[in-house]
């Protein structure tokens, strides 16, 4: 009975999946692009290790959209791909990116089977969004875009297989307009008997009722693993009810207040030892947006997440900061392991998560210490304050940001750090002229004895100049500037959220990567963008510095 | 709480209506609707059976053959059996192409293997006021820009027509084939004929200012070997597919670059081209392997004479720049009775460019004992080359004429070289007769130091053999003779066509300069070949031939002789085939080719070789 419900609807999507009628219409869509980059490392004292480098790929991806009926579709990808210098048939490879199953039933009740794309709230099914960026230019949010593409990141949504349901109820006349549901289980590790790795599901639901005054939600996620699909050892299982609401600005004059709510269980049932660890808590977060004044957007919210609030699917870090890329991967004579940075984040092959896991990842302080796992980070508590200026010349859109946390409960001492984030982003389009710039001060404190001291900031910097030459034919350039000093624990998470290992980490560091070329348009998807890239980066440990030539051919059809 | 779910759900959908939805696909991308998909089938059977089985190698303990007997079903290595071309064009000025192959081996596990054979191709243009441009990425692209700096060498059209070539078209007449080698003196090729393999990044832009044209190049040619580790496509995991370098076993660059800027003034025209290969011996990039190529090639057409020339120089490494010109004088015969094409070349031996047509015959810059995969072993030392073939470290003349006489056409062509400096004390030959047939003794691999005694190597279709010198007794730089003659006749029986087709090539290398090729024991290595063939047009759909091929190949003294017999190379190469050509329907036909073949070298007895080997192939296009 427990887990009717995901069966149910695996069941019922079957049903519907096996009574399609023949084929009526084949469609084709897909992506296309040639990636070449070259780069050259210069690092002092190296005569062992390589210095240049020289690879890339083309690839299609081939998307067909079959429509047995008018109301089914089913949508696949399929990916040929060819390294660089692979003749005839060299290193070549196939894949499948997607197979989705989409249809209606009676005009009534949407369903998606397969891969499908999932998003709740930033506190129950939510992903992150990337850390080393404040406001890319256009030459680096190109590239950026790949890594999306690549690991199924759209907007703030997972890609999960499994199956969805999507309806909604109706009253006319009355002030309950309607309330939409949202239905799904997914799949979400296989049973491995060899790793004692029982089957894991991720299911959910979201009801939302639709008022004349505002939107209402009771949301849940559980992660759990099935009993007896191996011969179990351990079992894990979390769960997660939020409730959140937006009041529209008829309840309070000029007001868009927003709130969300919930708490969250965590158990790991040891079967061996009959031992159960639970952990448990709550969060809030509460907020308005007004423009009353001044013409500003301006937002400001409070929140309390509680140390041991646990939803994986809302605390990731996209990036796996403790990837290592097999490009320049030792340096020096010495036989160093180079440090990444935001060149490999970009454009090397470092390692994102394409899927969230039971465990808090590791993060990197000096990308993100205040929030590192997303708005839901646990052991925060604080004030955020958002400025926004639109047309403030024409053209001009000003962003100012400032955020004031704290830490609930210390870790590993009872001192507590606080948090202040400065940020402000700046975009502005005047004639042929696009500007983009965007900083992030972040400084993070703690005081107590010397052990206990904790005093760390970081700054990022991005900013572009675009240029319009021709039609078609733009010059595009940016910069990156991440720098950061001082201390900090860095601390690996049990799966119970308790920190067990803390590393003192000192830094003091720069990165510079800057970037010019030329962005070549063909119709309104497909650019061809050669580009000069020169990336230094220095800490106290070893200097290094990157050029690199690209070459990034895109189709869109 | 999930009881209380169902309750709830339960409860709203027996109460209330539900709300009507759109079908509307949210993540539905705009569409296109047309593919264009085109390809062929080759369905390839061959089996061969030995009376004398070659051997391998030997050695003191064992004597390895080749099994006396043996089929193969498939020819990947080839062409696959399957070939699907698929492309679209998505607007104006935007497109893609790539291919998909399979094969199967027909061993009853009916794993089939699938590939791509030209891989992933993008295009686009663009026009604007300078020009219309349109680029290529990724690969396999054909392209030549010119001679010396990229294209690959077509010769004077002068070879046997009995062994197909894999990719040879199917034509709507089956005969055509025959005919066209007759009447036009060339078959029809497909793409790659005098092209060069490119993968990259390449543009064009045509109709410049001033009549100018440009093409760049920034990519890989089959000399810039990548390495690759094995690719293993069932146990790729998709979410590695983002991995730039995941196939890679070395970054180390190596790849080419170069562009072509040409004029076109009335009929005559004129280009600057330059190339430029960058790579590294080592693994850690230190030791350079680069060499750049920079060349004015011209055009000039006059009312019973053209000049086409190419003029440059080239730089490999450390060593001293070297020139490399080659002109060539094209004579109406209203000019001089006879239509002559004559060519001066001088090539240094410092002058390398392995994409160019131009062969690398002295600077050593591989191990040709570490290519693998998808390497492209290329004869390395001196060599004996045909009609107009380019090599460097030679200077010479190539004359060339045809003429027609009531019942035959006639064709003959002579190249007469010299190596500019001393070579190294090795000599290379091609066997003409029989190549492609020993090629397919070490179908899926080229190898080098093959045979009982090592000296046979194998590149893309055709085996070449390695000749060592005795460095005491030579006491001049090598010069080296080639003939080609050539006599074509058609008449007609009844209906029925006829094409008889003789091919002599004649070589020779020794240590003096001769008008014509040595025949005595001054030569070092003297070669001929005769290939002899006839095909009958039965009716529309039905052709036979017949093939007669001799070689002889005999080394002197200075060349390396015979532990046992104390004696140099004599060898002899025979071959005798018969073929039938079937259309079986609109753009499907079948091939067979049944050919005996044998070898013997007299003094070096252990290199011999005699069997039958028969061929079926069904091609289909679509």
């Amino acid at each position: 009975m427990k887990h009717l419900l995901s069966i149910g609807i695996f069941l019922f999507c079957s049903y519907f999946s096996i009574a399609q009628e023949r084929l009526k219409k084949v469609e084709f869509y897909g992506k296309a692009r040639t990636n070449l980059l070259h780069q050259n490392l210069n690092v002092e004292v190296d005569t062992t290790n390589p210095n240049k480098a020289n690879y890339g790929h083309s690839l299609i991806d081939l998307g067909i959209l079959i429509r047995p009926s008018n109301s089914t579709e089913i949508i696949t990808d399929l990916r040929i791909r060819n390294e660089h210098g692979g003749f005839f048939g060299g290193a070549v490879t196939f894949g499948v990116r997607r197979l989705t199953l989409k249809g209606i039933i009676d005009d009534k009740i949407r369903y998606n089977i397969g891969d499908i794309d999932l998003k709740i709230t930033p506190y129950t099914l939510h992903n992150n969004s990337y850390q080393t960026e404040v406001n890319e230019a256009t030459i680096f949010s190109n590239q950026r875009s790949l890594i999306s593409y690549e690991n199924y990141f759209k907007e703030n949504y997972w890609r999960q297989q499994g199956a969805q349901l999507e309806f909604a109820l109706v009253y006319p006349n009355s002030k309950l307009q309607e309330i939409d549901f949202n239905i799904f289980t997914t799949r979400h590790n296989t049973a491995v008997a060899a790793s004692s790795t029982p089957e894991r599901l991720f299911s959910g639901f979201s009801v939302v009722p639709k008022t004349l005054l505002g939107n209402f939600g009771i949301h849940t996620v559980y992660l759990y693993d099935l009993k007896n699909t191996i011969n179990d050892i351990q079992l894990f299982s979390n769960r997660a009810h939020t409730l959140s609401g937006t009041l529209n600005k008829e309840f309070f004059k000029n007001y868009n207040f927003f709130f969300e709510t919930g708490y969250s269980k965590t158990k790991i049932e040891d079967l061996i030892s009959n031992d159960l660890n639970e952990i448990e808590d709550y969060f809030w977060n509460i907020g308005f947006k007004t423009q009353k004044f001044w013409g500003l957007d301006i937002q400001l919210n409070a929140l309390n997440n509680g140390a041991y609030y646990r939803a994986p699917g809302a605390q990731n870090i996209r990036l796996n900061y403790l990837t290592q890329s097999g490009v320049f991967n030792l340096i020096s004579n010495d036989q160093v392991q180079r440090p990444m940075g935001i060149l490999d984040y970009l454009y090397n092959d470092v390692n994102y998560f394409n899927q969230f896991d039971e465990s808090l990842d590791a993060y990197n302080p000096i990308f993100n210490n205040t929030m590192p796992y997303g708005q839901a980070t646990p052991n925060r508590k604080g004030l955020s304050l958002q400025l926004t200026k639109k047309q403030l010349l024409e053209g001009l859109t000003l962003n100012l940001n400032g955020h004031m946390f704290s830490e609930i409960i210390g870790v590993g001492t009872e001192e507590i750090k606080t948090f202040k984030v400065y940020q402000s982003s700046l975009n502005y389009k005047y004639n042929r002229f696009t500007i983009k710039f965007g900083v992030k001060h972040e400084k993070t404190k703690r005081d107590g004895a010397n052990f206990e001291k904790i005093d760390l900031w970081s700054r990022q910097i991005d900013g572009g100049l675009d240029i319009k030459l021709m039609n078609d034919l733009d010059f595009i350039s940016g910069i990156k500037i991440h720098e950061a000093s001082g201390n900090e624990l860095l601390l690996d998470y049990d799966i119970l959220n308790n920190p067990f290992i803390m590393t003192p980490t000192f830094y003091n560091m720069k990165q510079v990567l800057s970037a010019f070329g030329l962005r070549l348009s063909f119709g309104s998807h497909s650019t061809l963008t050669t580009s000069y890239n020169i990336y230094s980066y220095e800490d106290s440990n070893i200097d290094y510095s990157i050029n690199q030539f690209q070459i990034l051919y895109k189709l869109n059809f | 709480m999930v009881r209380v779910l169902i309750i709830f759900v339960t409860f709203f959908l027996t109460v209330f209506s539900l709300k009507a939805q759109e079908f509307e696909i949210n993540t539905k991308p705009k569409t296109f609707k047309k593919l264009n998909i085109s390809g062929e089938y080759r369905g390839f059977f061959q089996q061969r059976y030995f009376h004398k089985p070659y051997i391998l190698s030997t050695s003191i303990d064992d004597t390895l053959y080749l099994p006396k007997q043996s089929i193969l079903f498939g020819d990947a290595t080839q062409l696959p059996e399957l070939t699907l071309n698929i492309g679209a064009t998505l607007s104006n000025n935007v497109a893609f192409g790539t291919d998909l192959t399979f094969w199967n081996m027909k061993q009853g596990t009916f794993d089939y293997f699938r590939g791509v054979h030209l891989g992933v191709n993008l295009y686009g243009s663009f026009k604007t006021s300078l020009g219309n441009f349109s680029l290529r990425t990724g690969g396999i692209q054909w392209l030549k820009m010119s001679r010396m700096t990229f294209k690959a060498f077509e010769g004077y059209n002068r070879y046997s027509l009995f062994t197909r070539n894999p990719w040879d078209p199917l034509t709507k007449d089956l005969g055509e084939r025959y005919s066209q080698y007759f009447d036009r003196g060339a078959i029809s090729q497909d793409e790659r004929w005098g092209n060069q393999a490119f993968h990259g990044f390449s543009m064009s832009g045509l109709g410049l200012p001033n009549n100018f044209n440009l093409m760049l190049l920034y990519g890989k040619a089959q000399s810039s070997i990548t390495q690759f580790t094995t690719v293993d496509n069932t146990t790729l995991q998709q979410s590695q597919q983002f991995f730039n370098t995941q196939f890679y076993s070395s970054l180390i660059p190596s790849y080419v670059i170069g562009g072509s800027l040409s004029k076109n003034i009335s009929n005559h025209s004129l280009a600057l081209n330059s190339m430029n290969g960058l790579s590294f011996n080592d693994t850690i990039g230190v030791e350079s392997n680069n060499y750049s190529v920079n060349t004015i090639s011209f055009q000039t057409y006059f009312d019973n004479l053209s000049v086409i020339g190419e003029i440059g120089y080239g730089k490999y490494d450390d060593l001293s720049a070297g020139e490399s010109i080659a002109i060539k004088f094209k004579t109406d015969k209203s000019l001089t009775y006879l239509p002559f094409d004559v060519e001066y070349f001088r090539v240094s031996p410092n002058f390398y460019n392995n994409n160019s047509e131009i062969i690398n015959s002295s600077i050593n810059d591989q191990d040709i004992t570490q290519v693998e995969g998808q390497g492209v072993l290329r004869q390395n030392g001196s060599a004996i080359l045909g009609v107009g073939q380019l090599a460097n470290n030679r200077t010479g003349l190539t004359i060339n004429t045809e003429f027609q006489l009531p019942l035959f056409k006639i064709n003959l062509g002579q190249t007469i070289a010299k190596e500019i400096k001393e070579g190294s004390n090795q000599l290379t030959y091609g066997r003409t007769i029989n190549g492609v047939t020993y090629s397919e003794f070490y179908r899926w691999q080229y190898a080098s130091n093959l045979g009982p005694y090592s000296r046979l190597n194998k590149f893309y279709r055709g085996v070449y053999e390695t000749v060592n010198l005795d460095k005491f007794q030579l006491n001049n730089n090598l010069h080296f003779n080639s003939i080609d003659f050539q006599i074509k006749h058609h008449h007609k029986i009844n209906k029925h066509k006829y094409y008889i087709y003789y091919l002599g090539n004649y070589n020779s290398a020794q240590q003096k300069l001769s008008p014509f090729i040595i025949t005595d024991e001054s030569a070092l290595i003297r070669q001929y070949s005769h290939q002899l063939e006839k095909y009958f047009q039965y009716s529309s759909k039905l052709i036979f031939s017949t093939y007669l091929g001799y070689e002889r190949v005999v080394g002197n003294y200075i060349t390396d002789t015979n532990d046992e017999t104390f004696m140099p190379r004599n060898q002899k190469t025979r071959a005798l085939g018969l073929g039938i050509d079937y259309k079986l329907s609109d753009k499907t036909c079948l091939f067979f080719r049944s050919r005996y073949f044998s070898f013997e070298d007299t003094n070096f007895i252990l290199d011999e070789s005699e069997g039958l080997e028969t061929t079926l192939e069904i091609k289909v296009n679509f």
